[in-house]
């Protein structure tokens, strides 16, 4: 299904005559680092990717069967929620953060928009325990998994064994979400030598390494660390970010620095979707007063004039990849469209 | 599964044989007491240095790395040497080990709590599946004790205690190492005296525990000061 993506290695295991295992990899652009998710500990299967996939789009994860992961993470937003700026829930509830967009995972080593989730396997939790979320809690997913006969079956092909686990249950989302790779927007095929910017986007990619590049870092386009943006608190949300992870003061305000790449599908934009413009966003950072954050990047305004600022979104819509957005093998799989009884 | 059926390693380059013929169980049992009594969840208990009635509703806590040792630097761990103690499960307060005999081992330890490397290292199954109940869903991490219970002392909503005593990182790891000598019995009891644990926590004050932070740490120090070894 996602062999674009992914290149099949055949591995026969010396002593293991009878078997062959089929074991899959991440493929990425060489101008891309080594992923840094180790798949030796969760070595990617097509059964355990569909599985993923199916329970990715399938709302038996919430309490009341409302909400799916793709509730908030739709593949035709990049996997964000455009138009909402915070993510909704069961039961009409609004929760506290815009959901960010699902692409190059196997790249990061903290999630969520303060660090509270050190592992992109226990990621899942997070969402699926919230009560403005899910609502439910892992142990009655996997029971009423283990009541689905369809769930039976894909855990039996996926893991040799029709026994639904956490372990296994949580294993089987990040496969799918590792498969999510967004290497394919114009900046890529640039960096590949098979495209050239064009004069303005030229532009704007000098002014972006001057003034964006030492945070949102290529070719993924954050160095996903953690940084103060000089955004004012929203006092009704009071969101100090990390600070409520470490509760350490100079965590303050600081939250994970989101990637640029097809930011034309993840509006709204910032931890809690205040803008709904991209040239809000620019705007912010151009007038951003002189010492409102002593981070040294963000120390000074960029003072971006107005053809400055056109030439840098130019530049940005480079990093569009809808090759990735309009991926039909992301989309709401064939396994849950056909929904047997049980 | 965590360990291996029984792994034997010699750190001084010795590899120990362990057939079933050359290897002895050493039995351990942990016994979580009250008023030095075998404690049953659900059971009231008056608590004389509290002047108030305490129930034990849950008892569930990781043991790591159950290891024995000696100054030859050979050692042997438990099978599996990390494991969940549930009060809930009494089997889960069994556990052995086989040594190789004609070994002789001076030193039992063991930590109270998952340390840093498996805390980071994704999902796990078995005994550290997150569907036991043993792993905060809003932050990363294991609880590595969670103790509940009710008594009329105690302020909260429907009097209900609630400690979940976690975190990992500096500076609230709240991983506990504990370490007794050993007199070569072939049965331990491990017992873990409740008594002073209520008491020093003060249920009137201190009795809701749910994150990493300062009030973890210092329950979590006072741990390992619970446990006691007997033949």
């Amino acid at each position: 299904m996602k062999s674009n993506l992914i290149v099949l290695l055949i591995c026969a295991f010396i002593g293991l005559s009878f078997t062959s295992e089929r074991v899959l990899y991440l493929l990425y652009p060489s101008h891309f680092p080594a992923p840094t998710y180790n798949l030796t500990d969760n070595p990617l299967l097509q059964e355990s990717i569909d599985l993923g996939q199916m329970l990715f789009y399938d709302p038996i994860l919430s309490k009341d069967y409302s909400i799916s992961c793709a509730s908030c993470h739709s593949p035709y937003n990049a996997f964000a929620h455009t138009d909402h700026d915070l993510s909704h829930g069961i039961n009409d509830s609004i929760g506290t953060r815009n959901a960010p967009a699902l692409f190059n995972l196997a790249w990061q080593t903290s999630f969520m928009w303060d660090g509270a989730v050190n592992h992109l396997d226990m990621q899942s939790l997070a969402p699926l325990s919230h009560p403005s979320e899910m609502g439910e809690n892992i142990k009655d997913v996997v029971e009423k998994l283990s009541n689905t006969m369809r769930y039976r079956t894909a855990f039996y092909n996926a893991w040799a064994d029709s026994l639904p686990t956490g372990e296994r249950f949580l294993k089987s989302i990040t496969q799918f979400q590792l498969t999510l790779i967004s290497a394919t927007a114009k900046y890529d095929r640039v960096m590949a030598g098979n495209d050239v910017l064009s004069p303005q986007e030229a532009m704007g990619y000098v002014l972006f390494k001057d003034h964006c590049g030492s945070c949102h870092t290529e070719p993924l386009f954050s160095s996903y660390g953690f940084s103060k943006n000089g955004l004012p608190v929203d006092t009704t949300l009071d969101d100090y970010g990390r600070y409520g992870v470490t509760k350490n003061d100079e965590d303050s305000l600081l939250f994970k620095i989101p990637s640029l790449r097809n930011l034309s599908y993840t509006f709204p934009y910032m931890h809690d979707g205040r803008y709904l413009k991209l040239n809000e966003v620019l705007n912010h950072y151009n007038i951003l007063e002189a010492g409102m954050i002593d981070d040294s990047a963000l120390s000074r305004p960029m003072n971006l004039s107005s053809k400055d600022k056109a030439d840098l979104i130019s530049f940005l819509m480079t990093l569009n990849d809808t090759a990735f957005v309009f991926n039909p093998q992301n989309k709401f799989p064939q396994s849950l469209q056909v929904r047997s009884k049980n | 599964m965590l360990g291996s059926l029984c792994s034997v390693s010699a750190q001084s380059g010795a590899v120990v044989s362990t057939d079933k013929d050359s290897t002895q169980d050493i039995q351990f049992r942990f016994q979580p007491q009250i008023n030095s009594e075998p404690l049953k969840l659900g059971r009231s208990y008056y608590i004389s240095e509290l002047e108030d009635s305490v129930s034990i509703e849950k008892l569930k806590f990781y043991i790591a790395e159950l290891t024995l040792s000696n100054a030859e630097m050979t050692h042997v761990h438990s099978s599996p040497a990390t494991f969940l103690i549930d009060m809930e499960d009494s089997a889960s307060l069994q556990r052995s080990c086989a040594i190789p005999k004609g070994v002789s081992y001076q030193k039992l330890s063991f930590s109270l709590g998952l340390d840093s490397a498996i805390q980071c290292s994704g999902a796990k199954g078995g005994e550290l599946d997150p569907t036991r109940g043993m792993y905060w869903s809003w932050q990363s991490g294991y609880i590595n004790l969670k103790l509940e219970g009710t008594s009329n002392s105690c302020p909260a909503r429907n009097h209900l205690i609630q400690y979940h005593i976690g975190g990992f990182q500096s500076p609230y790891n709240t991983e506990q190492s504990i370490v007794f000598e050993y007199d070569h019995s072939p049965s331990i009891l491990i017992t873990m005296d409740l008594n002073k644990l209520l008491t020093e926590k003060n249920i009137t004050k201190n009795f809701q525990i749910m994150s990493p932070n300062q009030k973890a740490m210092d329950f979590a120090k006072n741990l390992p000061d619970l446990f006691r070894i007997s033949p």
